[in-house]
């Protein structure tokens, strides 16, 4: 089933939409002229306030992840390694090294660029602290019309209950999607 | 009747919610639309095919059809969009002399056809309430019917509903396997 949005998609060179919040920031030539966006390896696009701190229990892998986020290519990419094959040594070596600056780097409230393949760990929506827009839609539709998803379904049972579009308006008015 | 035109960067007039569709009609920074719209006196974006129009007018939504009309085409003459073969001169003629071409007008898709260059016309979006198709209950649109679902769900309220979501699911997986099929366009 298709439900249409008016979510522009995460990854465009000319807008970028807060998964969140749905506050949208415009770009040019990679850098923004509204928040800088972070985004996460798996997609989720948000504004930097949302993102989570750095644990300092990291495993190795999420380690990797971090030094690898292109957002901090400019605080790693001094590291004279082979980056394609990287081993368990250069990960801690990098990071270790990195780690004070990465994390002050993320703190900061603006970066020209933005911060993309951003780890999953200061991802809100990987760690399930916050439901996206999108997911919180989806959700509704599939509680409320179930797998068929035919919302006209939704729209016969408002016109049933409301006879006209202000008595609909009263039951729906101040609700923020 | 005045033309929205340009790129107006974190500015309200550089785009659109098109609440029939959920769309997010936006002007790039050419100042081409992606596509047309109109606007009710209450705020409602509906795509210009979707607009009301009544099979028997009263004399006064005919003049104030008319009205927005002969101002378009005044406008259009300035800012030398002006065709005479779609557009026609207003001058003592009535709204019944010219019901087609006005009845056109207010229902079509200017902006994306490239009939108007760049812009949006103004007062295509202060449309009265008789010709949106969501005051009158005809479309319920998609962000009214999320919030009625909000509503039922969440109390109407976003909060409400992510604690209802996270309790009935531990982990981001799970919810997306439950909303597995449902695509957002």
């Amino acid at each position: 089933m298709k439900i249409r949005t008016g979510f522009v998609s995460n990854s465009s060179s000319s807008s970028f939409v807060c998964c969140i919040s749905g506050v949208i920031t415009s770009g040019r030539d990679g850098s923004y002229e509204g928040f800088s966006p972070v985004e996460c390896i798996c997609g989720h696009g948000f504004q930097p306030r949302y993102a989570l701190e750095i644990p300092d229990n990291l495993t190795i892998q999420q380690k990797e992840e971090i030094i690898r986020s292109e957002g901090f290519e400019s605080i790693t990419g001094e590291y004279e390694v082979d980056w394609d094959n990287l081993d368990k040594e250069d990960i801690e070596k990098i990071y270790s090294a990195s780690e004070k600056s990465i994390k002050s780097y993320l703190s900061s409230s603006y970066h020209e660029y933005g911060i993309f393949d951003a780890p999953i760990c200061i991802c809100p929506i990987c760690a399930f602290q916050k439901i996206s827009r999108n997911d919180r839609i989806k959700f509704l539709v599939k509680e409320f019309i179930g797998d068929d998803g035919n919302l006209d379904k939704v729209d016969q049972e408002i016109k049933q209950r409301f006879s006209n579009y202000d008595e609909f308006w009263e039951h729906i008015k101040g609700i923020k999607l | 009747m005045k033309i929205r035109t340009g790129f107006v960067s974190n500015s309200s007039s550089s785009s659109f919610t098109c609440h029939v569709t959920g769309d997010e009609v936006k002007c790039d920074q050419n100042g081409y639309w992606n596509r047309g719209i109109r606007e009710c006196e209450h705020g409602h974006g509906f795509p210009p095919e979707c607009t009301i129009i009544p099979d028997k007018l009263t004399k006064k939504q005919k003049t104030l059809m008319l009205e927005i009309y002969s101002q378009a085409v005044n406008d259009m003459a300035s800012y030398g969009w002006y065709d005479g073969k779609k557009w026609k001169p207003t001058k003592n003629k009535t709204y019944d002399d010219l019901q087609e071409e006005i009845v056109t007008f207010f229902i079509t898709d200017w902006e994306t056809e490239g009939n108007v260059g760049i812009g949006i016309i103004e007062d295509l979006l202060s449309l009265p309430q008789w010709m949106c198709p969501i005051c009158n209950m005809q479309v319920i649109g998609f962000y009214n019917a999320m919030k009625f679902m909000l509503r039922t769900f969440g109390k109407g309220d976003r909060k409400v509903l992510d604690k209802i979501i996270k309790n009935k699911f531990s982990t981001l997986k799970e919810l997306e396997e439950f909303v597995e099929g449902i695509e957002l366009i």
